[in-house]
């Protein structure tokens, strides 16, 4: 007979001054998706089963300090903001690249953008 | 003749690869039909300088310019900024329409002449902010100006210096617009759905989003900002022609045209040249989104914004990304299908829903064209669907401002 592994994913909600990173270690519960109140911005990172976070997601008046967020990811959105202004997309962006999958978008009041990043 | 070498050579490789633009043919599952285009917009000619065959005149009309100076499908157009009170005054030109944010932003080196008196904090410190877009953002303080839209009376508003150099810029800022050439414009008029571009979220006693700040010297700390001292959709401060604004482009050709002349009209239904006519109406809810159900899954978080300046909606593997470099930069999140796909998405508002048929082609292609200005390029977003410049081309699209009237209802709302 076939073994399914059901992963059940809990949220947890809480209101914050800070926020995890992308591909940081947590020490706390596995394979769930926490919900933050970061600001005025709503972020939800999912822990993956070996306590690493995956995947962050965000949506809200601004988006969160992307150099810490975007962990090992922010060199490519660094690199993204860097090409000629004639080539550069104006109003969103995505990025696949080794592994790292960056989507950020939105408006002016609701920004909002994922990242996640391959095991 | 760089471009003419190119062009050679990706005829060349298309002929051995069957296909300039992807290694296979797209899998259409969101494309009920496929063009038969062979090599989508490859060797395309020069589409034309295009304008508005009836264009719209009077004090309240803006021309509105697309000319490919700095980037494609880029509507820019001139607005006049004077000292408060004075008949000094200076016209800025290449200023971006956006219809995905609110309020007037312009780089503080274009005002050199000008002596622009500083809002204050409610601490009583200099206001700044960083404004915050889909992708990118603008550092700088707040001004108030005079502001001369088309040749309607001055208004006096809160407006933001772009400056870079101002104080010490927040992490949140770290990537924003420095100079006038490499953002691709001189400023940025915001005249979406909004009156002010944080509204009610920064006024205090809510808790200060990273937005406004407040500064001493080079000492900048995150600070609320009360509805007065917000940058604000210059429109909403009209003493007529206040309730929104008319975005027109004429249709250009497939595969793109040199330059575009369309128009920005001041007000809904408030003269003979703004009145609505036999268009469609969809209410948006408080954030100015609607939702748009693309290839079965529905976006709810989708919205119009002519200052993105593709389509971007979720690939879902159903096009191919371009896989070439141009000038020696990875364009990958552009879509680079073989042939011309035809797709179609529906909006949706309540009861009212319309669906929308569009083309996309070879962004590669299109970048080697002699052409600026593109109805048909996309590119990937996997979280929503932003319906980029490309879909105002052949429309009439109305922008409704929060809270006003017309007779078309109550903002937000667009109709086209």
């Amino acid at each position: 007979m076939r073994i399914i592994n059901i992963l059940i994913t809990t949220f947890i909600l809480s209101s914050s001054s800070s926020f995890a990173y992308l591909n940081e270690h947590t020490s706390g519960k596995r394979s769930i998706m926490r919900k933050t109140q970061y600001k005025q911005v709503q972020i939800i990172e999912k822990v993956d089963d070996d306590g690493v976070i995956r995947k962050v997601s965000w949506k809200g008046m601004h988006h969160p300090e992307l150099n810490t967020l975007l962990g090992p990811c922010y060199s490519y959105y660094q690199d993204y903001m860097k090409q000629s202004t004639r080539l550069r997309l104006r109003g969103a962006i995505s990025i696949d690249k080794d592994g790292c999958h960056i989507s950020i978008g939105g408006h002016m009041r609701n920004v909002t953008g994922e990242v996640s990043l391959d095991k | 003749m760089i471009n003419n070498l190119r062009v050679f050579l990706c005829l060349f490789i298309s002929i051995l690869l069957f296909g300039c633009g992807s290694k296979s043919s797209p899998t259409t599952s969101a494309a009920p039909t496929s063009g038969g285009v062979a090599n989508s917009c490859l060797n395309a000619p020069a589409g034309g300088n295009i304008s508005l065959s009836n264009p719209p005149t009077g004090l309240n009309v803006l021309p509105v310019v697309l000319n490919g100076q700095n980037y494609s499908n880029e509507p820019t157009v001139t607005i006049k900024f004077c000292n408060p009170g004075t008949n000094t005054c200076v016209s800025v030109s290449n200023i971006l329409v956006d219809t995905g944010s609110y309020g007037l932003r312009v780089f503080g080196s274009t005002l050199s002449a000008l002596t622009l008196p500083q809002i204050n904090s409610p601490s009583g410190n200099s206001l700044a902010e960083c404004a915050q877009f889909g992708i990118g953002s603008t550092w700088g303080p707040i001004k108030s100006a005079d502001v001369i839209l088309g040749t309607e009376a001055a208004v006096t508003i809160p407006i933001q210096i772009i400056d870079a150099s101002f104080g010490t810029r927040p992490t949140a800022c770290a990537n924003s617009d420095t100079t006038p050439s490499t953002a691709g414009y001189n400023g940025i008029l915001g005249v979406g759905l909004f009156k002010e571009d944080c509204g009610p979220a920064c006024v205090a006693p809510n808790p200060a989003p990273s937005l406004y700040y407040s500064c001493i010297g080079a000492a900048c700390s995150v600070s609320n900002a009360p509805l007065a001292s917000q940058v604000v959709n210059p429109v909403g401060r009209l003493a007529t022609d206040n309730n929104g604004v008319i975005l027109e482009l004429p249709s250009i050709p497939t595969c793109g045209a040199q330059t575009v002349t369309g128009a920005l009209t001041l007000g809904i239904g408030t003269r003979a040249n703004n009145t609505p006519a036999a268009v469609t109406f969809f209410q948006t809810n408080n954030l100015g989104e609607f939702t748009t159900t693309f290839n079965g899954q529905a976006y709810t978080s989708s919205f119009i914004d002519s200052g993105t300046n593709v389509l971007f909606f979720p690939r879902n593997n159903s096009l191919p990304s371009c896989t070439q470099r141009v000038g020696g930069q990875d364009i990958s999140t552009f879509d680079c299908p073989l042939n011309t796909v035809t797709l179609s998405a529906t909006q949706i508002s309540g009861a009212t829903q319309k669906t929308i048929s569009f083309q996309v082609n070879n962004a590669y292609n299109m970048f080697l064209s002699p052409n600026y200005n593109f109805n048909d390029i996309a590119a990937n977003l996997a979280t929503t669907f932003d319906w980029g410049l490309p879909f105002f081309y052949g429309r009439k699209v109305f922008v409704g401002i929060d809270g006003t009237a017309s007779s078309l209802g109550t903002g937000p709302y667009w109709a086209y």
